[in-house]
């Protein structure tokens, strides 16, 4: 199976929000909801990630009307989304059995 | 519609913040960005005193879909200078900023990063390119000594100036993305006052450099143009020797001086160049016809001589020794066809000269101190007396 590196916080977001298609405007407004409201991202970032994504074919055009444009998730896409989901996972898993559940801060 | 006010735009392409804190602060004024011509003249509408936050976004180009994205996420388009895209939005906690993410942030600054140092790397190139087709055609000393003019000096001091900017504007860009790697995002400066100060001072003095230096340069243009008619051969104060000085036909004032038929082979003129380094450059280049005895036509007598009094005796050795070497004709290398320089004679009184002898005629190159004498003689009269002549004229004025 193929590698994929690793996501920044913003293109693993545009990947959860783009398990369907959506214009440029709607991931951003999927991404607020996806994460309740925790991660906003702006439109720069945002239009980075689209064009780096789309040219490694994380993502593809779904509809391009000239002014505005929609993508979705590739299955290469996919594989690279399961994958980071995966890693995190692992992370998370590690932290919490080295903290035994106790908060930080705490 | 509300009035217009114009402003020079002084920073550099890397100074972001600089130049987000400027329009915000006019904005906070009253003054609203509507467009910049030429990349230098930013022209403000006044309007109500709001709170407006102004982004530069670093891009090859901007595309009609990004300016529409970023539209619907609360950012309006102004103007493009260079790379550098304007963006503003009002303050408003519902608009999010136009950067979220510091790594990808970090991203679209290192193109901006690599375009400077690319521009860095394009004006050096082209000065190597430009140095080593002087160096290929093996004259860079003599055109360095004989055509160095202040208006060089200048026009070296703006690219120099403008390949450090280059270097310290993408040092500058390149700290900004190693913060933002380190996961903090981009914070206002607080200083472009300071920054704005500066390159108006150091912009203001390079700016006058570079028009002087052009203005100069058609100056000199100019006065090639018109140097087409010569003035006329000085009848009694001459640099060095003159035709008449050691023929002695009476009939050589054929040709009026100053002409310049170069369809019959006649060539006369004097005129004076200069340089940093060599500041006088007399030269004269005379033709005469000369009545002959026999045989029983007449013939030509021909004199191309140039004097460049250098600044200093170690430019004149140099320029001596290249002249020997290629040859200088008119400001053109001129590899000697005839045989090399092969008598060398040190004079009494510190003068050296290197001399060549045709059928008729030859050529020397004569140095005393400061001055290197360069003379091409076509006729009867032996080129040693030419030379004596010279060297007397020369040990006389160090007298």
């Amino acid at each position: 199976m193929a590698e994929y590196g690793l996501m920044t916080e913003a293109m693993y977001y545009v990947c959860l929000a783009l398990r369907e298609p959506l214009h440029g405007y709607a991931v951003m407004a999927a991404v607020d909801d996806i994460s309740r409201g925790r991660v906003r991202m702006g439109p720069g970032t945002l239009y980075g990630v689209l064009t780096r994504m789309q040219k490694d074919k994380l993502i593809a055009l779904e509809e391009d009307d000239g002014r505005r444009k929609a993508y979705r998730l590739t299955a290469q896409g996919l594989v690279a989304l399961q994958q980071e989901t995966e890693r995190l996972r692992a992370m998370l898993e590690d932290g919490d059995r080295l903290l035994g559940g106790e908060k930080l801060g705490q | 519609m509300g009035n217009k006010k114009y402003a020079v735009w002084w920073f550099f392409g890397g100074e972001l913040k600089e130049q987000e804190e400027w329009l915000t602060n006019l904005a906070s004024q009253g003054w609203h960005l509507k467009s910049i011509t030429a990349g230098v003249i930013a022209t403000f509408v006044e309007g109500d005193e709001r709170k407006v936050r102004y982004r530069c976004e670093v891009a090859d180009r901007i595309s009609s879909d990004q300016i529409e994205l970023y539209r619907q996420g609360g950012w309006e388009y102004v103007d493009t200078r260079g790379r550098v895209h304007i963006f503003r939005a009002p303050e408003d906690a519902s608009i999010p900023e136009l950067h979220t993410d510091p790594i990808e942030q970090s991203r679209t600054l290192l193109t901006l990063v690599h375009n400077l140092l690319f521009g860095v790397i394009l004006l050096l190139a082209l000065w190597t390119i430009s140095l080593s087709a002087v160096v290929r055609s093996g004259t860079l000393i003599l055109r360095v000594i004989l055509e160095f003019q202040w208006t060089t000096v200048l026009k070296l001091a703006v690219a120099v100036y403008l390949v450090v900017q280059g270097i310290l504007g993408a040092a500058h860009v390149y700290g900004v993305v190693r913060r933002l790697r380190r996961g903090s995002l981009v914070t206002t400066s607080g200083g472009y006052q300071r920054t704005m100060s500066v390159r108006k001072t150091t912009a203001s003095i390079i700016m006058t450099l570079f028009v002087l230096a052009v203005a100069g340069d058609i100056g000199f243009f100019l006065a090639r143009q018109r140097a087409t008619s010569f003035p006329p051969v000085p009848e009694s104060i001459l640099p060095v020797v003159k035709l008449g000085d050691f023929l002695e036909y009476a009939g050589y004032h054929d040709y009026e001086p100053h002409t310049d038929d170069i369809s019959v082979g006649v060539l006369n003129h004097y005129r004076l160049r200069s340089s940093l380094l060599a500041p006088a450059q007399h030269e004269l280049y005379q033709t005469m016809r000369v009545p002959s005895v026999l045989p029983a036509e007449d013939y030509y007598q021909r004199l191309y001589l140039t004097r460049y009094d250098t600044r200093h005796p170690a430019l004149a050795q140099a320029l001596a020794q290249h002249l020997v070497r290629v040859g200088y004709h008119w400001g053109m290398p001129v590899p000697w066809s005839e045989p090399d320089f092969t008598e060398y004679y040190a004079h009494p009184d510190g003068v050296t000269s290197w001399s060549t002898n045709w059928e008729q005629g030859g050529a020397s190159v004569i140095l005393r101190g400061n001055t290197v004498v360069y003379v091409m003689y076509h006729g009867a009269e032996p080129l040693d007396r030419l030379i004596e002549l010279i060297t007397i004229r020369l040990r006389s004025e160090g007298e």
